[in-house]
């Protein structure tokens, strides 16, 4: 069932003559209990695009399209009724935890301010605070309510974030780039968390990452993102299986990979275009083994290439199966 | 970012043990300069307790002792340690209760000075827009007024006096902290947890008095240490010039004023309350800058 759908969300910044589009016609579904990874390299709108979500973009920013999550149209919403679907509803945790608490006020006060703000009517008391902490395992919460922030390490710290998030159990969990700032063995118990979030009450979460294998193994469907465009959304099996956009599987292609016990570092040539100076046709054009003229003077429409499987590319019939078949050796890669 | 990892904390008894030191350089998080320390707290002394433990008053008349000089010099008395002037006035008891006047002045310029600035800076830097802009440009247009001739305007409109001085020491100095506290701010509203609390669905009339002013607080209160002896500086100069505390009211600045006329021949009547002030002064912005150097995460980088 349907909880959210995006609907040809653009986002522009700039003058009205000359603007930049960060992003661009978006088109996407997320299910109830669904977890949709979002990838693509460092500004391809990922993050705007989830900040338009929530509408806490900058006031420069001109947000325009059709959101519709849980019934309702959020891009239409009042700002007072908006308010009351952020955090409730419609949770977010940013990327870095060491910043995203408030360095004057103790773990304990920070956590009791989120409780009252879901649960106006209760009396929330410190034993809440403890038990919101103890949700998310961490040790000794009696202890860790009456500590500052700076005395925690990172991975704490967003876990704690993750339980002040999901306090009042969201229907929709954004995390954007939730594991960027940590070291890879908490990055382990972070993503398990999220696991177990949405294993036990059924929210949906939109990861946002540049890290392939996170989404690869956590979410059920993969959306891919390039110079503000979604180019290719699909079950993440057969995005990982078999993509269908030369982007897709440059990016799958540049995993790393051990082949004869060494390990291989593919790269996709050229770099990410200057969002004002897009052409008229298909931003990877430039870099794509399988361009034409007609990529770089015409933008292609969304194909569906599968059930429920859409791809936006004028080539991706030529994709050569060999092509296809480099990227097996990620897809085999463990599930959690 | 904030990187202050100073686990030291707070703790008096390792100020004391590092020691008297009136200069702490910037890098060194020091110990709290003592002997200022010493120095402020006995003008608080003074000011709170003065008039009422000095034998004398500060404007009881004794043309028996007109123009004694301090009591280590010839002809000196014990009776009058630092002197008396033209009058027979006690100079020590005149310093003492010059004292009350300029910390009252001083620090109800800097609190509500300080107060008005940082509600200013508040507004202007969280809503941002045309009203931020205004502010901003008010604030600016204030800093660019020169203090005396602003100060000769208002009391020329006012008439001199206690508080007339004290109004015009608040419209000259909120300016500081509305700039201040404005581009802090703007700093602060940028930083995630204000976006998470955004986020959360905090309104922003909270967001802006429970995240973002305690956030900004701390260099309030450094700048407000740090102008405490500046507006005592102001006040002495108003009060010199006759625009400030009126006879026979007494401050420091009025004691200068009367010692003018005097100063070939009495020169402890201007070298006293001189002292005073240039004392008061130092040790108030020693403390200003330890405390900066202390809280100051940047300092340390």
């Amino acid at each position: 069932m349907t909880l959210l759908s995006v609907r040809n969300l653009s986002v522009h910044f700039g003058s009205l003559e000359n603007p930049i589009a960060a992003v661009s016609n978006a088109d996407f579904t997320v299910d109830r209990g669904q977890i949709v990874g979002v990838v693509g390299e460092s500004g391809s709108g990922k993050s705007t695009m989830c900040t338009a979500l929530m509408r806490t973009l900058p006031d420069t920013a001109r947000v325009s399209g059709d959101v519709t999550f849980d019934g309702e149209d959020l891009l239409s919403l009042s700002s007072a009724r908006m308010r009351e679907i952020r955090g409730r509803d419609l949770a977010m945790i940013l990327q870095n935890p060491m910043t995203s608490l408030d360095p004057l006020f103790t773990i304990g006060d920070q956590a009791l301010e989120v409780l009252r703000l879901r649960r106006p009517n209760v009396k929330s008391t410190e034993r809440d605070a403890v038990e919101l902490l103890r949700k998310v395992r961490i040790t000794a919460p009696e202890m860790r309510v009456r500590q500052y922030p700076h005395q925690m390490s990172g991975g704490m710290k967003q876990r704690i974030l993750t339980a002040f998030a999901t306090a009042a159990s969201p229907k929709l969990l954004i995390a954007d780039e939730p594991t960027t700032a940590l070291d890879a063995t908490v990055q382990e118990e972070i993503l398990s968390l999220f696991w177990e979030i949405r294993k036990d009450s059924n929210a949906a979460i939109i990861i946002v990452t540049h890290d392939l294998s996170i989404v690869h193994r956590l979410s059920d469907r993969t959306v891919v993102m390039y110079a503000g465009r979604i180019v290719e959304s699909g079950p993440t099996q057969e995005v990982f299986g078999a993509p269908r956009h030369p982007y897709t599987q440059g990016l799958i292609g540049s995993m790393p990979r051990v082949v004869n016990g060494m390990v291989q570092l593919n790269s996709i040539q050229g770099q990410v275009p200057r969002l004002d100076q897009l052409g008229p046709g298909c931003a990877f054009a430039d870099r794509c083994g399988f361009a034409t003229d007609i990529c770089k003077n015409e933008l292609p429409a969304p194909r569906m290439v599968g059930a429920d499987h859409s791809v936006v590319c004028w080539h991706e019939d030529a994709v050569p199966a060999t092509s296809r078949a480099s990227s097996v050796s990620a897809a085999q890669m463990a599930h959690p | 970012m904030t990187t202050n990892t100073t686990a030291t904390g707070w703790n008096p008894l390792s100020w004391l043990r590092q020691g008297v030191r009136w200069n702490t350089r910037r890098n060194d998080k020091g110990g709290l300069p003592l002997l200022a320390a010493l120095v402020c707290g006995l003008l608080l002394i003074a000011a709170v307790f003065g008039t009422s433990i000095m034998p004398y008053s500060e404007t009881s008349i004794d043309f028996e002792a007109v123009m004694l000089p301090p009591v280590w010099q010839e002809g000196g008395s014990s009776h009058h340690p630092l002197g008396t002037d033209q009058l027979g006035r006690d100079s020590l008891s005149r310093i003492v209760a010059g004292a009350q006047v300029s910390l009252m002045v001083a620090v109800a310029a800097v609190v509500f000075g300080g107060v008005l600035g940082t509600f200013v800076g508040l507004v202007a830097g969280y809503m941002g827009g045309v009203v931020g802009t205004l502010l901003a440009r008010l604030t600016d247009a204030f800093l660019a007024l020169p203090f005396i001739l602003m100060a000769l305007a208002l009391v020329s409109a006012l008439g001199p006096g206690l508080w007339n001085i004290i109004i015009v020491m608040i419209l000259t100095n909120w300016a500081r902290y509305a700039r201040l506290v404005r581009s802090e701010v703007i700093a602060i509203k940028e930083r995630d947890f204000v976006m998470l609390a955004r986020i959360a669905g905090v309104s922003r009339l909270k967001i802006a008095l429970r995240h973002v002013l305690p956030n900004a607080f701390n260099s309030v209160a450094i700048l407000a240490v740090l102008d405490v002896g500046r507006a005592m500086m102001l006040e002495s100069a108003l009060s010199f010039l006759g625009l400030g505390v009126q006879p026979p009211s007494v401050s420091w600045g009025v004691m200068l004023a009367d010692a003018k006329s005097f100063m070939g021949f009495a020169w402890w009547l201007a070298f006293f309350p001189g002292a005073a002030i240039f004392v008061s002064v130092l040790s108030f912005s020693s403390i200003g800058d330890w405390l900066h150097a202390k809280f100051d995460p940047r300092t340390g980088l």
